[in-house]
């Protein structure tokens, strides 16, 4: 699995993915890492399967005891479903994930991992020194739904807004916008159900100074090609399988 | 030794199956507490014709109530097979994936693994271990009802013969007899698959 780093001056961001060795009907997840001192947290860990390339790659760059939080931005099964391993290996850590979630997501296995859900309107989580929010995403595409945001790095992890579907090996960001949009244009249209939300949290993440936007599936958004993203997911039509 | 992912996987299926065929008998059971009460009804109503299988339809009544209650007591206990051997399974498959990462780390890196493959490793002993009694508690409990029910198709020979004193009884008490010796044979039946399918648990 490869591992970059993303940004380095105090605390660390790292995105864990494009794995050569997942089966290969998977599709490819980004996984994301930001270390603060002694305190970790892993952004959409991913599914059982990728879980102990996962926990290979992490171990690389942090100590275990110091892997402390766990984020899940919804409920999917390549969101979160290697939470029963996590739980296992991690039996002292947190997991930051919508309050509507918790009884659904205790399915995939959660007997120690304390779950600390995150009210409608949003929240925060202090590691040592940063302070990340959580930023409502509701039915982007997921009726409970958040994205992390971190004014330092001015980082955006945007789940599943900003994914593309490519052929695995792809780069991890986009180096030319016109032609990526091809490989996010159906994945937007059909994944997200609502034009409604999706203009809610376009006029929410404007607000945003914003790096690096980083989606959990495809490559990565760095400078103008956040604003580049925003203006053509701004005028996509989405909810496409109703039309 | 630890059983492997695939063979505790197997134990699952073969646990919730046994509990399958135990609900299954303990329905049978139930209707056969029924034909019991029907019998015993019939032969007071045959009166003195009848009174040798008096004590006969008592005892079917009772091996009936006690098939019930010890279908239902194997049951909790196969289901109880079933969630210990989805726990191992969930924990073996943790250990697996486990030994994964470690062999792809630096061994100052995969030692931190240590403990928790270690924790993980003492908590599936511990479960082996409820295993294993509640295994032989279950094989104990098939053997059992296994028993009760060779008594009943015995019985029920003995209550078709006594029939043919009935006069015009006769063939409603044959029935009744043909009845509970089928259904007896049912359970038996439900009962040595179950055993079979107890015999492949290799721990």
């Amino acid at each position: 699995m490869d591992a970059h780093k993303l940004f380095d001056d105090g605390h660390q961001w790292y995105v864990f993915g494009r794995d050569p060795e997942k089966p290969e009907k998977i599709l490819d997840t980004n996984q994301y890492m930001i270390v603060d001192g002694q305190r970790s947290i892993l952004l959409d860990p991913g599914g059982i399967e990728v879980f102990s390339t996962m926990l290979a790659s992490v171990l690389k760059y942090v100590n275990i005891e110091h892997l402390t939080d766990l984020f899940a931005s919804h409920q999917d099964p390549d969101i979160i479903s290697s939470l029963g391993m996590w739980d296992q290996v991690l039996p002292n850590s947190s997991l930051h994930c919508s309050g509507i979630w918790e009884g659904f997501i205790r399915h995939f296995g959660m007997d120690n991992i304390q779950y600390k859900p995150i009210a409608d309107s949003g929240g925060h989580v202090t590691l040592e020194k940063i302070e990340l929010d959580f930023i409502p995403a509701h039915y982007m595409h997921s009726s409970g739904n958040f994205n992390v945001y971190d004014p330092k790095s001015k980082i955006l992890f945007s789940g599943d807004v900003g994914a593309a579907l490519e052929p695995p090996g792809t780069p991890m960001f986009v180096e030319d916008f016109d032609r990526h949009v091809e490989h996010m244009r159906f994945f937007h249209q059909r994944w997200m159900p609502s034009n409604e939300a999706k203009a809610h949290w376009i006029k929410r993440i404007r607000k945003l100074d914003i790096d690096i936007l980083a989606p959990q599936h495809g490559r990565l958004f760095k400078g103008k090609d956040v604003q580049r993203f925003l203006d053509w997911f701004e005028q996509l039509d989405v909810g496409s399988a109703i039309k | 030794m630890q059983p492997a992912s695939s063979q505790i996987a197997a134990q699952t299926a073969a646990s919730a199956t046994i509990s399958g065929h135990l609900f299954r008998a303990s329905l049978i059971a139930k209707r056969m507490a029924l034909a019991a009460k029907n019998s015993r009804a019939m032969v007071l109503r045959a009166g003195t014709k009848a009174a040798g299988l008096k004590v006969i339809s008592d005892y079917f009544d009772e091996l009936a109530g006690k098939t019930i209650r010890l279908s239902n007591t194997i049951n909790q206990c196969a289901i109880s097979i079933s969630r210990t051997s989805v726990r191992q399974w969930r924990t073996q498959t943790f250990l697996d994936r486990l030994a994964n990462s470690q062999s792809r780390l630096a061994p100052d890196k995969s030692q931190q693994l240590n403990a928790a493959m270690e924790n993980r490793h003492l908590f599936l002993t511990d479960q082996l271990h409820s295993l294993r009694s509640q295994l032989a508690e279950l094989k104990e409990q098939l053997a059992d009802i296994h028993q009760y029910m060779q008594s009943s198709n015995v019985v029920a020979v003995t209550f078709r013969l006594e029939a043919t004193q009935t006069g015009e009884f006769q063939p409603m008490l044959e029935n009744m007899a043909s009845t509970i010796g089928k259904q007896s044979n049912d359970i038996k039946a439900h009962i040595t698959t179950s055993q079979i399918k107890l015999s492949h648990f290799q721990i």
